[in-house]
């Protein structure tokens, strides 16, 4: 019995990557898609460093660059994952998929983790800007931390993107959501700006967002200092509980789309 | 064990609850199952035939796990729908008509390679299971060819391929050769027929009457979310038997002279299919020799241009069948 579920868990992390590898590549054939990927997070990344540049502080630099990466990432993650759920609609690709024995988690998983995954084009685009820009490149000073960083980074948003995908599955009308959430999430990580600046009752809001601990280990990572290792952490168990919401969420969510019958509707 | 079981079932859409649409109350309930039960044996090839609207698609898509029912019980390969969706899952084979349900930017190939993949088809089992199927589908030329290139009967061909993906025990078919030719729907019937063959349960809906006549073990029929026979072709056919058809060809026919010939004693249904120059009705009777006549002196003003009478086909069996609860709505005209 625990041999056979075993065995199915293992299935799902395969049927997992290879979507998420399929959903990639359909992903990248969306050129607007794709050049919102590149460019986005460059003009914010101009303009963090037009408001820094002049203190001619190596550190901030490089944690702006990294906050403006993360950005991108959040924004590829969303529109990514909220654009590729109409697609499945309008394809009518939805059926197929809720028919097939795979829980429809997994397909929807998928493609928010190619999307995340997109996100690190992001960061790269930054930090190669800002190394152009202030012609010094801007590499970290822990680079495995900054890996490791990285990779938890796109998983925890991954998981923040499944979790609203699912609201995209219930809801029609959800594409709404999509454009109400890039900003609140970019400012609560404190992404835009400093989260200490924010007012003290949005502090537990933000310390539960994985975003939050993302931009933190990743601009720990490029400096050198503070600790990177406990951040990560926060990172992946923030983006864990968001995970298990998500699941307990998708259950209902897949009762009541049998229930309403809306799977095909545009 | 009959692979399908159908009880009492019924179900209900809710429409309109939208908040973004001006509705003056809010919500409409439709009823478009309303009490259907039946069996399907295993290795049966069962069709379910009905008018659009009928509640055809809904069946199936509760009996595929899509749709929960509103009431009543069904069960696939002993599984119940509602409790026991995945289990079921991996066992049916669902097919939509239409041209929607595929990743258009993905080739045919890997559009089957991703279904193999969330059926756990992997490896050298799922390229030899796709190659074959491709073949079998004769879409192995294009296989790597985007879908979103791909033809109304290309597409439907490639979902046909996909549903046979896990070898199921139960096929569903709804309405599988919808924009298909005629040389692709007869290589489909015989594909469906080789299926059967080996054992595979298949659930069919069409409203092609020929290709029920020709595939099916046993039809039934639904209209208006109701079953109003399940028999065997032959005797669905004889349930007609006391029945002849009289076709009449008119240059020029009014409503006014169509209800006149409704009206007429005997008269059991009428059909009419028109063009800009002529009108040909097709009338359901019990006894020609003695309607001809009358038909003759209502329709003469308008120009007869031929008068035929034949036996029932599987057709006129369910005309008379569907418009039975329809009359009232003029549904046959
Ligand atoms: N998703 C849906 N929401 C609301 N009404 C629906 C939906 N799907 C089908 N219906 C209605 O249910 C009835 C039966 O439809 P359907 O089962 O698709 O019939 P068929 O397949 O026999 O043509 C129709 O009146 C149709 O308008
Ligand atoms: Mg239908």
């Amino acid at each position: 019995m625990t041999r056979n579920v075993t065995r199915a868990r293992t299935l799902y992390l395969r049927t997992l990557l290879v979507c998420g590898v399929f959903q990639l590549r359909m992903l990248l054939q969306y050129k607007f898609y794709v050049i919102a990927v590149f460019v986005q997070p460059l003009a914010f990344a101009l303009i963090q460093f037009v408001m820094v540049g002049h203190r001619d502080d190596a550190d901030a630099l490089a944690n702006v660059a990294v906050q403006a990466g993360l950005m991108g990432m959040w924004t590829s993650t969303l529109f990514g994952s909220g654009g590729g759920l109409s697609r499945e609609r309008r394809f009518g690709t939805l059926e197929p998929v809720v028919v097939a024995p795979t829980p429809l988690a997994v397909n929807i998983l998928a493609i928010s983790l190619a999307t995340a995954l997109m996100g690190v084009i992001s960061m790269g685009v930054t930090l190669l800007l800002g190394g152009l820009v202030f012609d010094t490149p801007m590499m970290p000073e822990r680079p495995g931390v900054f890996a490791a960083a990285l990779a938890v980074a796109v998983l925890a948003n991954a998981c923040l993107g499944f979790l609203m995908a699912n609201a995209f599955i219930l809801y029609r009308n959800s594409l709404v959501l999509t454009n109400l959430l890039e900003y609140p999430v970019w400012v609560l990580a404190g992404l835009m700006v400093p989260a200490a600046f924010l007012p003290q009752w949005c502090r537990p809001l933000s310390e539960g967002l994985s975003m939050t601990w993302a931009g933190r280990a990743l601009g720990h990572a490029m400096s050198g200092t503070g600790e990177p290792g406990r951040e990560i952490l926060w990172c992946a168990v923030t983006g864990l509980v968001c995970l298990a919401v998500a699941l307990v969420f998708l259950r209902t969510v897949h009762d009541a789309v049998r229930r309403r019958a809306t799977l095909n509707l545009i | 064990m009959a692979a399908v079981e159908v009880e009492d079932l019924t179900r209900t859409y809710t429409t309109g609850a939208s908040k973004f649409r001006f509705r003056r109350n809010g919500r409409t309930d439709r009823q478009a199952v309303k009490g259907v039960s039946f069996d399907i044996g295993e290795g049966e090839l069962f069709g379910l035939l009905g008018p659009n609207g009928a509640g055809k698609s809904t069946t199936i898509k509760i009996l595929s796990t899509l749709l929960l029912p509103t009431s009543g019980r069904a069960t696939v390969m002993g599984y119940d729908v509602v409790s026991r969706p995945t289990e079921i899952r991996r066992r049916i084979g669902y097919v939509a008509g239409g041209d929607k349900g595929l990743y258009e930017r993905l080739s045919a190939r890997d559009n089957l390679r991703y279904f193999a993949e969330l059926h756990g088809i992997t490896g050298r089992t799922q390229r030899l299971r796709l190659a074959q199927l491709l073949e079998t589908v004769d879409l192995a030329d294009r296989a790597d060819d985007r879908v979103e290139g791909f033809s109304r009967g290309m597409r439907q061909r490639l979902h046909i391929a996909r549903g046979l993906l896990n070898e199921p025990s139960v096929l569903f078919l709804d309405e599988p050769t919808i924009g298909l030719d005629p040389e692709a729907s007869r290589d489909l019937r015989s594909t469906i027929g080789t299926l059967t063959g080996q054992g595979t349960t298949v659930l069919l809906t069409t409203h092609y009457m020929y290709e029920a006549d020709e595939l099916c073990d046993r039809i039934a029929v639904i209209a208006q979310g109701r079953l109003v026979a399940l028999d065997t072709p032959g005797a669905l056919k004889k349930g007609v038997g006391d029945r002849t058809v009289a076709t009449v060809e008119v240059r020029d026919a009014s409503a006014a002279v169509l209800d006149d010939v409704r009206a007429l004693p005997g008269v059991l249904d009428l059909t009419v299919t028109s063009t800009p120059t002529s009108h040909v009705l097709e009338v359901q009777c019990e006894d020609t020799a003695s309607l001809i006549p009358d038909l003759l002196r209502i329709l003469g003003p308008g120009l007869i241009t031929r008068v035929d009478t034949r036996e029932p086909t599987l057709e006129d069996a369910y005309v008379a069948l569907v418009a039975q609860p329809a009359a009232t709505a003029g549904a046959s005209l």
